[in-house]
């Protein structure tokens, strides 16, 4: 991946620690604006996928207003735009009135809401600096030998939380946070002992740990339970009048005396989910090392001193495992669309599968090069391993681009049924050439797989390339995508070479 | 020592380093890149330098030179 840093102070020694990255000549800090606003400068033109924009308030002479018009603007090259909140650095005299405290807030809220308007990620260094503080993160020497801010700690911190920023909006983040009972989610054993768990001393530890993990749960993260323990015992626990999680928190709960690597696998095959799309957390190591050389699930360390339970849960689990930009419509809804999946497959077993797809009352919507949810399409394009034709991952740009472009069409669909709606959960984008039409991208969310969506879809495609007399699919294999290895060909396509399907549609 | 400066001088110019190398030699050890060195070189050995040394110390041996002193 390629960066470009552009700033309005020395940025330069961030570089030696953004080592993964390819970092391209940035613009010198007293030209930054001029590049910004030269839709010839490398800015535009260069091949880099990012341009990190760090804005040093202290320092800053231009306008706020015209740098964030100025980075919409260079927003439209495709890029992806990583952008500071401020932070006054409290050595200024302009610090020691109120004054900059509210102008503080008002900047970073003009900040978050340009951010969210435009798709731009921030990078979140007022965090870093009330988690910090001044003095770890400046070096007073540097900046008037170089006018360079920030101590090598500071740039680490920097590059640190840019790093975690690009990580997790190029990788999927996982579905499921799996967690044992004793000793996790509260204090003790609950079939031997009173529990530690309340609002005050250690018991407190373990509340906020559990408020935190209802909040992830609200963000559209599943969760599971995964305890050697006596299902009344567990039940009780989460009875608990302390306890902020209860039952229904929960999609699945195993609380039994399997070995829990089983019941790791029982979770992933009762939710459709793939293994690594699971985080266990456990505190006895033996469990942990079990799971972890046993299933594809992530197992992270578990905390050593119970103290930071809460800050580690933050920073080693939610910010590398479940980090979110964007919570779209489907992440909010997803704890009720998957209990409906559970519903669904306990009817299912009671009648045919004719019967069965018939009492579901399934309605289907198609968007049409629509822009509405396009925050999803992008999600699913980078979410779907298995029925995924191509498997070809696209962000929020690239797929704007293919609405905006006469040679593309982008088709959505959106799936209720009498138990759940349960959003966009199926994509496809078609280039139209001459006669052709291919099939960039068919994807579909295993959520609804064996719903016959995929056919309805293939109609609707068909339907929108009524002037094309060829539709050319493509099969692109990926590990995780065999299930759909014969789908054109079980679909009336013809295969003309290795991955190539065709089928006249004129 | 020696060992020592030249991986943390060959991580922050990104390219081999002797003993001989010195400012403009690689080319981007350049006035900024001797104090990113000079940064890299304090984190890493948590010893702080003054002002001074620091912009005299401009090659792999008198940065030892000045370490050793």
């Amino acid at each position: 991946m390629q960066l470009e840093i552009i700033s309005n102070i020395n940025m330069d020694s961030l570089k030696y620690h953004l080592k993964d990255y390819e970092i391209l000549q940035n613009c010198s800090y007293g030209n930054y604006m001029i590049d910004l606003l030269d839709t010839n400068s490398s800015l535009y033109t260069s091949n880099s996928d990012v341009v990190v924009c760090f804005l040093d308030i202290d320092t800053l002479k231009e306008d706020i207003t015209d740098i964030l018009n100025a980075l919409k603007n260079l927003k439209k090259s495709g890029k992806i735009i990583i952008l500071n909140s401020v932070s006054f650095y409290p050595k200024y005299i302009d610090t020691y009135t109120n004054n900059t405290i509210l102008k503080e807030f008002e900047i970073n809220q003009q900040i978050i809401n340009f951010a969210k308007e435009n798709n731009i990620l921030i990078l979140d260094f007022y965090s870093i600096v009330k988690e910090y503080g001044a003095i770890e993160l400046y070096d007073e020497k540097y900046w008037y030998l170089g006018k360079i801010k920030f101590s090598a700690k500071g740039f680490k911190l920097i590059a640190s939380k840019i790093d975690t920023i690009l990580t997790s909006y190029k990788q999927s983040a996982k579905k499921c946070l799996v967690l044992d009972l004793d000793n996790t989610l509260w204090g003790g054993v609950i079939a031997e002992d009173e529990i530690q768990l309340s609002n005050e001393g250690v018991g407190s530890i373990y509340q906020e740990f559990q408020s935190s993990i209802k909040k992830l749960k609200d963000f559209g993260i599943l969760l599971a339970i995964n305890s050697k323990n006596n299902l009344d015992d567990a039940l009780e626990g989460l009875n608990h009048p302390s306890s902020i999680l209860k039952k229904d928190d929960f999609i699945i709960i195993k609380a039994n005396w399997e070995n829990k690597n089983q019941n790791i696998q029982n979770i992933a095959h009762e939710l459709n989910i793939a293994e690594d799309a699971l985080v266990f957390i456990d505190d006895n190591q033996v469990e942990r090392e079990l799971v972890s050389n046993t299933t594809q699930a992530v197992v992270p360390d578990f905390v050593s001193d119970i103290y930071q339970l809460n800050k580690w849960f933050i920073q080693d689990v939610v910010y590398p495992y479940f980090y979110k930009f964007q919570i779209t419509n489907e992440d909010l809804a997803k704890q009720i669309q998957y209990k409906a999946k559970l519903q669904r497959d306990k009817i299912s077993k009671q009648m045919n599968y004719a019967e069965f797809l018939k009492s579901l009352e399934i309605n289907l919507t198609f968007y049409i090069n629509d822009k509405k949810y396009i925050q999803r399409y992008a999600q699913l394009t980078q979410k779907t391993n298995q029925f995924n034709l191509t498997t070809k991952r696209y962000t929020v740009e690239d797929i704007e681009k293919f609405i905006d472009d006469k040679n593309y069409n982008v088709i959505a669909v959106e799936y209720q049924d009498k138990f759940a709606k349960e959003g966009i959960i199926a994509l496809a984008i078609i280039e139209k050439k001459d006669k052709e039409s291919i099939i960039d991208t068919f994807l579909l969310s295993c959520r609804v797989l064996k719903r016959d969506v995929e056919k309805q879809l293939i109609k609707q495609i068909e339907k929108l390339c009524q002037k094309s007399t060829i539709l050319v699919g493509e099969y692109q294999e990926t590990q995780r995508n065999i299930i759909v290895k014969d789908f054109y060909k079980e679909l009336g396509f013809k295969k003309i070479d290795d991955n190539k399907y065709i089928k006249d549609i004129k | 020592m020696q060992e020592k400066i030249i991986k943390i001088a060959s991580e922050v110019f990104g390219c081999d380093i002797s003993i001989d190398s010195k400012i403009g030699n690689p080319e981007n050890w350049d006035s900024l890149g001797q104090l990113n060195l000079f940064m890299a070189i304090e984190n890493e050995l948590n010893q702080k330098f003054n002002p001074d040394d620091i912009i005299k110390s401009d090659s792999i041996k008198k940065i030892i030179e000045l370490i050793e002193k």
